[in-house]
């Protein structure tokens, strides 16, 4: 008999007349791991906020240990032992590990902070998710994986019976994952139960008891993950089933288009050399830190290499800005949409022409008619889901938001397109459009390059694969070479020959 | 997948710097009403130009802080300029010097040159725009007291009185005409031209735009020198007006020109607002100030209310953001 921490009955919630959640029920068992599973929309992060006294609900029940509970802010929240590991972590970089620990519940004797009690107290619990530096030290010395196990602790200094964490994966490296998941399941030994929302399947059955999917602000299933699969999980996330994952085009792959010899970057990248052809889809994996970004980044001019050289179509060129590298037409869809892709704050028209809006000037003005025709024939070919292309892209999803980008460069017509991963954060749904267009890009006869941390993915959609460790190449794999666990060693070092 | 409630959202959110721009023209027209009933005085024609006329080189100064802002600065140093390219057009307009080429261009040309090195400062060597501003207004507010010997210069000639004093029409003072034909065309800049679409995309995610190919430094240095050569033309239009320079004029014109910004729909965050939006908040400020001065409020009050009136709308606008995330 599973003894039950958590459950949410019938919970409705609507934001100006639109129903987000609808009659949603949640149990969470004593010290599992909970993951939920839903698109982007799907209600997941709503549900949380509700949980975490950000939202209040419409109506519905909220029981914690058997007990019914109102609650109305996250300090409440905190107090009851709910605690959210978000995302985005936030701490206060300037301030040491044990202020962060105990921010908003200092340690005070006669309204003086305690600070020697408080680092030794964060010390205990910093240990206990196997963290062991020093609590002086600032936060901003830290890595990310290393801030988010001060978070973890945080919580567990609140006393924590229910954690959430909201994609903790997203920016830990694979040992990194390895090392969260350790702490997790020492949690769960403890007692203390994980409502796990992530993105990538594959990490629920790594780590989950049980998932419970959401569609729409709907409940569909909560299943045993010993008994269901991963397609199983697919169609009920988007309620059809969905055909191949990684729908891999047939391209004739044609002459060599860019090649980069002996590129360097000081502390970032070594000798790096590597070509790309006419209609192919060269990988890049390897692990953060490993310098993917940083390579598409010096290729696309946001870097000065210390040397090397590029050739695009067989001519030496030194690109020094992006300006030059769209004059070369190549394209770079960032890493992170937010902050390098979008201008949140402006409508997806002047974020889709953003590049090319010289294109629209006649006379001194932006034609806005052929500037607005233009934006609209991407939001169609692309299939961006947006009620007109004036609202802003930071009401848009994270799949929206991501068509957005790439519709920016398309416009642009570019031979070369970087994609630094492009579907990061976002529903399979979104995923499976942006796999499709990478296929119908090459078939074009252009040439991507498409850097994952998704292991599936560069595996699925690679045509060639390169892998990048501590700023070096250690080889180029062909397709019918692809072995994920060789690839693993390269990342860690390992040079294949 | 977008939810019912995120296309709800968006519908209700789309264009809020357009909606507070609106709402502000309400207000001010609201506001002409009320004092229109309060005093007869108020809605006289005379009355109205002279709004106008007092709104010119504020709203002058608007159009250029709006630059500034909207790349996500913002420029303490505008009032000083004022005071000093004011100086030297009264020093080659004294004297019995009649050629108007020389004080036009110069005090124009000087506030050109306080914009570009606050520009500079800012864009190429990315000292906050707050310190960059704040040392640029002393510096520049001493150059004005050095060059004019701490003392008003008097005696402007004639023709230089006319660029500002004169009347079209024998109605409408020349100086309203160059606020609207600035207006119009900082308008027509932001609107239609590529470069102030560029400002907004740089104020809305500088990063963003250094990645599409965007030169983020130099777009943000020329706003900077677009509101430095706004102070020097306010500046040699004030001294034209008032037929005098003194090294303080121009004094606190900085708080004006970001006031009319912010109450028109401008965010401190930049990347946002609309180019009547400063035409309606320069115009708020000075119906405020006319209707005060005829209802007899003494100005020490009138600027406690402005200062205030600042905050409260930051405040509003920080809010909603709030509210949205």
């Amino acid at each position: 008999m599973y003894k039950t921490v958590l459950e949410m009955r019938n919970i409705w919630k609507s934001f100006s007349g639109n129903v987000v959640l609808r009659d949603v029920n949640f149990t969470v068992r004593l010290g599992e791991v909970h993951g939920i599973l839903g698109e982007n929309g799907a209600g997941k992060s709503t549900l949380m906020k509700i949980l975490m006294g950000i939202y209040s609900k419409d109506s519905g029940t909220l029981l914690l240990d058997g007990e019914e509970v109102d609650i109305q802010s996250p300090k409440q929240a905190l107090e009851l032992g709910i605690s959210m590991i978000h995302q985005e972590l936030n701490p206060v970089l300037d301030l040491s590990i044990a202020e962060n620990v105990f921010l908003g519940k200092e340690i005070t004797k006669y309204g003086l902070v305690q600070y020697k009690e408080m680092q030794r107290q964060a010390l205990e619990i910093i240990e206990r998710v196997g963290l062991s530096v020093p609590t002086k030290q600032t936060m901003r010395g830290l890595s990310i994986a290393q801030m988010q196990q001060v978070e973890i602790a945080k919580a567990l200094s609140w006393n924590a019976k229910v954690m959430i964490m909201d994609e903790p994966t997203a920016s830990l490296t694979e040992r990194e994952i390895d090392a969260l998941f350790h702490i997790i399941r020492q949690m769960t030994e403890k007692g203390i139960s994980v409502i796990y929302i992530t993105h990538k399947i594959e990490e629920l059955f790594r780590i989950c008891n049980r998932v419970t999917v959401l569609r729409n602000g709907e409940y569909i299933a909560t299943e045993e993950i010993s008994e269901t699969n991963r397609d199983h999980l697919i169609s009920l996330m988007v309620g059809r089933e969905i055909g191949e994952i990684y729908p891999k085009e047939d391209v004739d792959i044609g002459e060599v288009v860019l090649e980069v010899e002996n590129l360097s970057v000081d502390n970032v990248l070594s000798d790096v050399s590597f070509y790309a052809r006419k209609g192919e889809i060269l990988g890049v994996a390897g692990l953060v830190g490993a310098g993917r970004s940083e390579l598409m980044e010096t290729i696309f001019g946001l870097r000065t290499p210390s040397s090397g050289q590029i050739r695009i179509h067989g001519e030496p060129i030194s690109i020094t800005s992006p300006r030059t590298a769209l004059k070369n037409k190549m394209a770079f869809v960032t890493e992170d949409r937010k902050v390098t892709g979008l201008n949140l704050i402006a409508p997806l028209r002047e974020n889709i022409t953003l590049v090319t809006v010289r294109q629209f000037v006649e006379n001194l003005r932006i034609n806005k008619k052929k500037e607005t025709d233009a934006s609209n024939l991407y939001i169609d070919r692309l299939g961006i889901k947006t009620d007109s292309c004036e609202s802003q892209v930071k009401d848009l999803s994270g799949g929206n938001q991501q068509k957005v980008v790439i519709a920016k460069w398309l416009l642009a017509d570019p031979d070369i397109i970087i994609m630094d991963e492009p579907t990061r954060g976002i529903d399979v749904g979104a995923k499976r459009d942006i796999y499709l267009l990478m296929g119908e890009l090459v078939k074009q006869g252009k040439t991507i390059i498409l850097i994952s941390s998704e292991m599936p993915e560069v595996l699925g959609m690679s045509d060639r694969l390169m892998v990048l460790s501590g700023g070096k190449v250690m080889g180029v794999l062909d397709r019918n070479k692809f072995e994920q666990q060789k690839i693993m060693d390269m990342q860690f070092g390992a040079v294949y020959h | 997948m977008m939810s019912m409630n995120e296309m709800g959202q968006n519908q209700a959110r789309k264009g809020r710097s357009n909606l507070q721009a609106l709402v502000m023209l309400f207000v001010l027209i609201g506001m002409f009403i009320v004092l229109s009933l309060l005093s007869p005085m108020f809605s006289r024609v005379g009355n109205v130009i002279n709004i106008f006329k007092q709104t010119a080189i504020n709203g002058i100064l608007a159009t250029g802080m709006a630059c500034a802002i909207l790349v996500g600065g913002f420029d303490m140093s505008v009032g000083s300029t004022v005071g000093l390219s004011g100086i030297i057009a009264a020093l080659m307009a004294t004297g019995g010097q009649e050629g108007l080429f020389l004080p036009v261009v110069c005090s124009v040309l000087a506030g050109l040159l306080v914009g570009v090195i606050n520009g500079v400062a800012v864009a190429y060597m990315k000292v906050p725009a707050f310190v960059v501003t704040l040392g640029t207004q002393s510096i520049v507010r001493g150059l004005a007291y050095i060059l004019s010997g701490g003392r008003p210069i008097f005696g402007v000639s004639e023709s230089y009185e006319k660029i500002a004093g004169g009347l079209l029409f024998g109605k409408i003072p020349y100086l309203v005409i160059y606020y609207i034909v600035i207006a119009l065309l900082m308008g027509f800049i932001l609107q239609c031209t590529v470069y102030g679409r560029r400002m907004y995309a740089v104020g809305g995610n500088a990063e963003a735009a250094r990645v599409s190919g965007i030169n983020v430094e130099f777009i943000q240095m020329s706003a900077f020198a677009i509101c430095g050569l706004m102070g020097g033309i306010a500046g040699m239009l004030s001294t034209s007006r008032t037929v005098s320079a003194a090294p303080l004029t121009g004094e606190g014109y900085e708080l004006d020109a970001i006031a009319s910004c912010v109450i028109g729909g401008f965010s401190m965050d930049g990347g946002a607002g609309k180019w009547y939006g400063m035409i309606i908040g320069a115009l708020i400020l000075s119906v405020m100030s006319n209707g005060l001065d005829i209802l007899g409020v003494a100005s020490y009050y009138q600027r406690i209310l402005k200062g205030a009136i600042i905050i409260i709308i930051v405040l509003i606008d920080v809010r909603s953001k709030r509210k949205r995330t």
